[in-house]
């Protein structure tokens, strides 16, 4: 990518590319459904960073234990560590790398911790009936969680680069909105009437809303039970008496979302039935106003480059392809195969199967290249890997072929 | 340990469960093919907002939706959406339709329910116990065999902890009662079984692992056998040996070249070695036999044919270390 494309930005504030990114930005997120390999290029992107001196982490959520091993995380909380470089290319020493693991199961009871403004409050939360249950399910809280993470890594100032592999989530927004849909919760109108200390909790207070609410009450307690809705509007007051520093929170956490000095890369599965979500992803990002930087199109399936896939799936070449067939299982007879013809099939399926996934990578990455035609995005393809990560030398070879599978 | 599995068809709901991407739809979609072509009644149960499997089996479909239709002879499908089910749930409890209308149409209604947590799942289970419960007009179940597409979520099974949860949390009404009704279908190893769904790729594995660990402790429902999917072939040495062997002397006509099908094959062989030792993970931490599943070559797309391969998610589970142990004996 050009160093001259700097400073030339689309209207949707798009960066120019990774290395941009990696030069310059502040907070690189690392979007993408599950199953993707984020968490590997999260970690790739940040250790390059850092061999080029600027002070990184990487904020990772659930790495694969070769990978883990890799960053030295394992047995590690969520306290951000240094990476240790053991020297299998020749390179000992220590880069300015820090890892942390974000809570894979962020719970609420972390924020209340943080949020509630005296003891007797946080006591009342956590003691809650329905806090205690449910908490876990209300909306967005597990997302704010680990946002609320990367607003201190940023805010603490010990570091040019935060670069944060975002957890698993069924849809994209869940998420990037996660701030906006807790700040809106807490802002509505059933909330806010809940905890208005003059109308003390339980149902009386709903008569001042007249003759709909208090129906509707009614109705609730007749399936519900007496009692359910003093333990809701309980709830409810309690997580409320905790708005301000929500509303604090989640406001930093949306500026740094959306800030100058933020990009985005979008990580996105080559194999079928992956693509829907990385083009779900592109909407929310956009929606958002997210600056990208990148697409990353990962684990490519190996295929010859010389033989065009599509074109070998076409029907037409049965009888060469049994031909072929035959051909093999002669010189598989010849070296004492045991069974031929069940190996000559085989090799038909692997065959199939690899041109097969080929295609629909290449088909899922013309898609995504006309969704961001015109816009500064760079694209990058990286192969499927056979084997476990091998170290920090592994990862450093994924950044590597990162940038030597950039296309225009 | 080698006790035989009770076959699936035996049950009366079947929830398949598993990490988004490690294809739960697929395998959901199968089963419920599989049974119809056994001669059951089936419903198929999508509780995704976004429909998927309906395009399994139709070109360009439209939307189940609430009140679902026949996809096969012997299939039925529905999307369960709570806002519908609750609705649904409320009208039968009220008797009070026009009121009941007003009052969950309305605007504070709407904010009640985002404030409530867990009503979404629990409605859900709700609505596949009363599915499970009803009958025709001759007294028999409606559908032997209900195949839900449980929710993705990154919170596990936690939906289905909610009947019991409610329970303590509302403690009197219908509700509670209902609710633990619920539970009691989810806790029935005659009726009810969870199928998870993995891949045999290291995070899904782990995460497969942690799953049947809670389905076991937190939630107490029976689970026999899990289902690896799109296992690799695994060429063997032969094959390898032929295709690297320069003086083979192989010409291909339509086949790519022998070098280029040589290193087609070694990739295949290291991530069948990876799939091996991730699928035998799976079985010995969960002490579960698996049931393999190829990747469908056909593809899962309406009119791809994949149909023909759904009889293969009914399969007798097997144990991977004496696949093992049977290999070295051989």
């Amino acid at each position: 990518m050009s160093r001259a494309n700097k400073g030339a930005r689309g209207n949707r504030r798009d960066g120019v590319g990774l290395e941009e990114a990696l030069e310059s930005a502040r907070v690189l997120i690392c979007a993408g459904t599950g199953g993707v390999g984020k968490t590997t290029v999260a970690a790739a992107l940040a250790l390059r960073a850092a061999r080029a001196g600027r002070r990184t982490l990487v904020l990772t959520i659930d790495p694969a234990r070769r990978l883990a091993d890799a960053l030295g995380l394992e047995g590690l909380g969520s306290d951000p560590a240094p990476v240790v470089i053991a020297g299998t290319d020749g390179q000992t020493g220590s880069i300015p790398l820090d890892a942390m693991m974000l809570d894979p199961k962020p719970t609420f009871d972390g924020l209340v911790e943080r949020l509630a403004p005296d003891a007797a409050t946080r006591a009342r939360v956590l003691e809650n009936r329905i806090y205690r249950h449910l908490s876990e399910a209300l909306a967005g809280s597990a997302e704010y969680a680990a946002l609320e993470q990367v607003r201190e890594a940023v805010e603490s100032g010990r570091y040019d680069l935060v670069v944060v592999d975002t957890p698993p989530a069924s849809h994209a927004l869940d998420f990037l909105s996660a701030p906006r849909r807790l700040r809106e919760f807490l802002e509505g109108r059933f909330v806010q009437a809940l905890v208005r200390p003059a109308m003390s909790a339980s149902r009386f207070g709903f008569k001042v809303f007249g003759q709909s609410l208090h129906r509707m009450m009614g109705l609730v307690e007749r399936i519900a039970g007496v009692g359910f809705l003093d333990d809701l509007s309980e709830f409810l007051s309690a997580v409320s008496s905790l708005t301000d520093g929500f509303q604090a929170g989640t406001s930093r956490v949306e500026e740094i979302l959306v800030g100058d000095d933020t990009r985005f890369v979008l990580v996105g599965g080559a194999r079928s039935g992956q693509e829907p979500g990385t083009l779900e992803f592109l909407d929310a990002l956009d929606e958002l106003g997210a600056p990208l930087s990148a697409v990353v199109l990962n684990r490519i399936r190996p295929w010859p480059d010389e033989v065009d896939a599509t074109e070998w799936l076409s029907p037409g070449d049965d009888q060469a392809i049994a031909r072929d067939r035959a051909r093999l299982a002669d010189a598989l007879a010849r070296t004492g195969g045991d069974d031929a013809e069940r190996d000559a099939a085989m090799l038909d399926e692997i065959v199939r199967e690899a041109a097969t996934a080929r295609r629909d990578a290449e088909e899922t990455r013309r898609r995504i290249a006309r969704r961001v035609a015109g816009r500064d995005v760079g694209f990058h393809l990286v192969a499927e890997r056979d084997r476990d990560i091998d170290g920090l030398a592994g990862l450093q070879r994924i950044g590597e072929e990162l940038f030597d599978g950039a296309q225009a | 340990m080698t006790a035989p599995v009770r076959p699936l068809l035996d049950h009366r709901l079947i929830i398949v469960t598993g990490k988004g991407g490690v294809g739960k739809t697929t395998v959901a979609c199968l089963l419920a093919e599989a049974a119809r072509r056994e001669g059951q009644r089936v419903l198929l149960a999508e509780t995704d907002p976004i429909e998927s499997a309906a395009a399994r089996f139709e070109r360009d479909p439209d939307l189940l939706g609430y009140e679902g239709r026949t996809l096969r002879p012997d299939l039925d499908a529905i999307r369960i959406d709570p806002h519908e089910a609750l609705a649904h749930y409320v009208r039968l409890q009220t008797r009070l339709g026009l009121v009941t209308d007003r009052i969950l149409g309305s605007e504070t209604f709407r904010q009640l329910l985002e404030a409530a947590p867990g009503w979404r799942e629990l409605i859900l289970l709700g609505k596949l116990w009363h599915v499970e419960q009803s009958t025709d007009r001759r007294g028999r179940p409606t559908y032997d065999l209900i195949v839900v597409d449980a929710p993705a979520t990154g919170h596990g099974l936690t939906f289905l902890d909610v009947p019991r949860v409610a329970q303590q949390t509302v403690r009197a009404g219908p509700l509670a009662r209902h609710a633990g009704w619920v539970e009691a279908l989810v806790h029935d190893r005659e009726r009810t079984v969870l199928l998870p769904v993995t891949l045999p790729e290291e995070l899904p594995v782990r995460e497969t692992i942690e799953l049947v660990a809670r389905a076991r402790s937190d939630i107490d429902i029976g689970v026999d056998r899990i289902v690896v999917n799109r296992c690799p072939p695994a060429p063997t040495d032969a094959l390898r040996d032929v295709l690297a062997n320069p003086s083979a002397d192989l010409d291909f006509e339509a086949w790519p070249s022998r070098t280029a099908l040589s290193g087609l094959v070694e990739h295949a062989h290291a991530r069948a070695t990876l799939a091996a030792r991730e699928r035998e993970r799976v079985s010995a931490a969960c002490d579960l036999p698996v049931v393999d599943l190829p990747v469908l070559a056909l593809g899962a797309e309406a009119g791809s044919g994949w149909e023909t391969e759904a009889h293969r998610v009914l399969d007798e589970p097997v144990w991977p270390e004496a696949d093992r142990a049977g290999a070295s004996a051989a």
